[in-house]
């Protein structure tokens, strides 16, 4: 199937195809763009453990107008719907994003335009993804890390890596330092609990609010009570489930656990009482990374005892990165882990 | 688990995708991608395998959360619960 656009659902096919890229004309504004394309999985067809739907590789967005020009950045964070994560190889000139086959151009990224545009679409010819090679160095360093928050910007630079992890409680998100000491110490028994726990509408959507952590519910419609009742006991058992596999994870100690904090007096002495709250639970190392104070080297790691390290960055990049500093800071922790 | 079992256990797990999807699905079958869902995603699934506890009464392996591609994945952690 030749790739063509849904523009406010009404099929648009390219005005010319010239390899690779294809042009189709478009008046604007407009409210959706969607690029439909046959797809395949690369397990399915060739010996390969990508399992992914894969539509087509977007190598470039370009928007014109008479002589102006906008080139859309395809590490922007705004590709969601349809688009899997950014792959960026070396034979390859910049990065790219495989669809699924049905993938929504983010409106955000829209030129401010009105009436007749051009939109250009490269689209890459078949080179494997991503996931058909072996990790990258940095893949395969970021990859023995599992975030504790205290925010989801530990999450964000193994996604720029093309780091996968399975989804985990605080994976996007976290608490501070004493409320994340205070559930491990008593083993989050309290987290799923409906007294801890309330559901905030906020954007369209309901969102199940916890002292340590909130997550999305799914459930975009105003519910009334009986409803509600469903939409929180449901979060909840997901929560349950959430916490069994961190309770898992940190027994099973198979990844260093990182937590970051913006505070500047996040200092040793709470980096050894996190670290106690975990080893409590199970043997497994931390990394904890703030920005550096005076005499620490930015982007390094020290051993301050046996599975504790503390990492240096100059500042915190999220939600754009680059993380360069925190891959620096992840391969000197796993230089100076012994299992490393 | 019998053939049998296993079937109704199948009916009650793509009645589930259906009731947490919120969105009309084509029809099931074990070798149905997870991702080929309308509005699936990771935490909708964990939605999924949380309803599924409720109703057989049982705790699945959080190991096999990592490994959820398909319905049949979904299934077989199911029936791997419940023994």
């Amino acid at each position: 199937m030749s790739p063509y656009l849904l523009v406010d659902g009404v099929r648009v096919v390219p005005e010319t195809v010239e390899k690779p890229w294809l042009r189709f004309r478009l008046k604007l504004p407009v409210g959706e763009i969607r690029l439909i394309s046959g797809w395949a999985r690369p397990s399915e067809i060739k010996d390969s453990h990508d399992v992914r739907r894969l539509g087509v590789m977007l190598r470039a967005i370009r928007w014109l107008r008479d002589a102006e020009a906008i080139e859309v950045p395809l590490d922007a964070p705004g590709f969601i719907d349809g688009f899997h994560h950014f792959e960026r190889r070396a034979e390859m000139a910049g990065p790219v994003r495989w669809t699924t086959g049905n993938a929504a151009l983010p409106p955000t990224l829209f030129p401010p335009w009105q009436g007749e545009v051009m939109l250009h679409l490269s689209l890459g010819e078949w080179q494997g993804s991503g996931l058909e090679t072996p990790l990258s160095a940095a893949a395969a360093i970021l990859s023995r890390f599992e975030s504790l928050g205290e925010d989801c910007e530990f999450g964000l630079a193994q996604r720029h890596y093309l780091v996968e992890p399975p989804l985990s409680l605080f994976r996007w998100g976290g608490v501070r330092v004493k409320k994340l000491i205070e559930a491990l110490d008593s083993d989050f028994s309290s987290l799923a609990r409906p007294e801890n726990a309330e559901l905030v509408w906020h954007g369209g959507q309901y969102f199940l609010r916890t002292p340590y952590v909130t997550i999305h519910t799914n459930c975009k419609v105003e519910q009334q009570a009986d409803g509600l009742a469903e939409v929180m006991n449901s979060g909840l058992a997901t929560l349950g489930i959430l916490r069994r596999k961190l309770l898992k994870d940190i027994a099973d100690a198979m990844r260093i656990f990182v937590f970051k904090s913006l505070d500047a007096t996040f200092g040793e002495g709470e980096m050894r009482r996190l670290h106690a709250a975990l080893r409590r639970i199970g043997p497994v190392a931390m990394l904890c990374v703030r920005v550096r104070p005076p005499g620490k080297p930015i982007g390094g790691s020290e051993r301050l005892g046996d599975g504790l390290y503390a990492g240096y960055v100059d500042r915190f990049v999220i939600p754009d990165g680059p993380f360069d500093q925190w891959l620096s800071i992840c391969e000197a922790t796993l230089a100076l882990h012994p299992l490393g | 688990m019998g053939d049998g079992l296993a079937a109704g256990a199948f009916g009650v797990v793509a009645a589930t995708f259906r009731r947490v999807c919120q969105h009309p699905l084509p029809e099931l079958s074990p070798d149905t991608y997870l991702d080929e869902l309308p509005g699936m995603d990771s935490l909708r699934v964990l939605h999924v395998i949380a309803a599924l506890e409720e109703q057989f009464g049982v705790q699945i392996d959080v190991a096999a959360l990592d490994r959820l591609y398909r319905v049949r994945d979904v299934l077989d952690a199911v029936i791997a619960a419940e023994k």
